[in-house]
């Protein structure tokens, strides 16, 4: 079909929660976006990704219907996951709550490289290291 | 609920980390901006964990310049059905009316055709769905017994087709699957799902059959390589309803049905900035 693109949307929500509440709801709104039929495809398409906030990425065509991409898990999830946290430092420059190795790093930036906006994995391992450094943690190696 | 407004020079997926680390239940990026959802008990309490977030990340020089930072209460709404109010009933003539479930036909039409508004395109909100349909309810009685709709979307097309020649039999299909099973819903919906064979897939699944008339509301950059498929799937004097294309690339168009000398472009139609072109196949 002859689709146009009028609108892109981006949100991050939690997998296999996402409900016609904010974010969703006046996000998708706006554009005229069926929200429940939005809602029931992102949570079975990330309903084994539970913890995890995605990123997703939502087309909106010339004639309200959509399509929808979801991402890689934020770098900052993926870090607290690599450095066995639940939460990162509140104070990352006073405070720092844990560490990651380069090697970890790396893995991540690999993971994320579709992703983000870098040349090579060496630029996107100064992303998440940037990252991890607003989070309070100490990159080691 | 509570919405707030974050700008700052920094990487967005930083900023949203922020607010989910201090009970944001969801973000929205936009350009140089991020807006944070947060329940409104404990609202303020959230907001200075915000603050001192973003005051810490500025003292260790991650955030460059001075963040800004601006907070709604928003009061609840009917988000679930809110999107309902852009769907109107669509009149083709006096021959459709494209609706969704929850909308009345205004006036008395020969068909009613139900579509439920999902991932699909073929809502019945573009000119380029309307162009086709306008065709189909021109064509009424001379519509063949079978036809072929490519790239058939929500089905609207095929569905159509099926109302408007009742026993006919089409042939439906499109590369996302996705969009064959919302059409296949449809075809259901709208009774006539034992008319329509819908697969995924693309021409060159179709070896053997030849249609009289084949619909492609594709595009033209999809058009022009599909061409020969087109030639070898098209009856002897049967016809092609092109849709999708844009009236900056009639020209374009012209010159590719030319080079290929197989086709007589009979007739153009226009709406807003499409047009649909009605090919004939040369004998």
């Amino acid at each position: 079909m002859a689709k146009k693109v009028v609108g892109l949307i981006k949100l991050q929500i939690p997998a296999g929660q996402a409900n016609p509440s904010p974010p969703v709801g006046p996000a998708l709104g706006q554009h005229g976006v069926n929200i429940m039929e939005f809602c029931k495809a992102f949570n079975a398409k990330t309903q084994d990704k539970a913890g995890l906030i995605i990123p997703v990425v939502i087309t909106v065509y010339a004639d309200r219907s959509f399509t929808f991409i979801t991402k890689t898990p934020p770098a900052a999830v993926l870090l607290l996951k690599a450095a066995g946290l639940e939460k990162g430092s509140g104070e990352p420059n006073r405070n720092k709550v844990g560490k990651v190795t380069s090697a970890q790093v790396r893995e991540i930036a690999e993971t994320k490289m579709p992703d983000l906006n870098a040349n090579d994995v060496e630029a996107a391992m100064k992303m998440v290291e940037g990252t991890a450094r607003s989070m309070g943690l100490v990159v080691e190696g | 609920m509570l919405s707030a407004r974050l700008a700052a020079d920094t990487d967005a997926d930083i900023l949203s980390h922020v607010c989910f680390e201090a009970g944001a239940l969801g973000c929205e990026e936009r350009e140089s901006m991020v807006i944070a959802w947060f329940p409104l008990q404990n609202a303020r309490t959230l907001i200075q964990d915000v603050n001192q977030r973003l005051a810490s990340l500025l003292a260790a020089g991650i955030l460059q310049g001075t963040p800004s930072l601006s907070t709604s209460v928003i009061e609840e709404q009917d988000w679930h059905s809110g999107w309902r109010r852009f769907f109107k009933p669509i009149l083709v003539d006096r021959v459709f009316c494209v609706r969704p479930p929850w909308e009345k036909t205004p006036e008395p039409v020969a068909h009613e055709i139900i579509i439920e508004p999902k991932q699909a395109f073929g809502t019945g909100n573009h000119a380029t769905t309307w162009l086709l349909l306008k065709k189909i309810a021109e064509l009424g009685a001379a519509l063949p017994e079978r036809a072929l709709d490519v790239g058939t979307g929500s089905g609207i097309l095929a569905i159509a087709h099926a109302l408007y020649r009742p026993g006919s039999r089409v042939t439906a299909c499109d590369i996302d699957p996705v969009a064959v099973e919302n059409a296949q819903e449809n075809a259901a919906v709208n009774g006539v799902a034992e008319n329509i064979a819908l697969f995924t897939g693309s021409l060159p699944a179709l070896k053997q059959e030849r249609f009289p008339l084949i619909y492609a509301n594709l595009q033209s950059h999809i058009i022009e390589p599909l061409l020969p498929d087109f030639y070898r799937l098209t009856a002897e004097n049967g016809i092609i309803l092109f849709s999708g294309i844009l009236a900056e690339e009639e020209d374009k168009m012209r010159r590719a049905l030319d080079d290929d000398a197989r086709w007589e472009l009979y007739e153009i139609t226009r709406r807003d900035e499409w047009i649909a072109m009605s090919v004939r196949k040369r004998v």
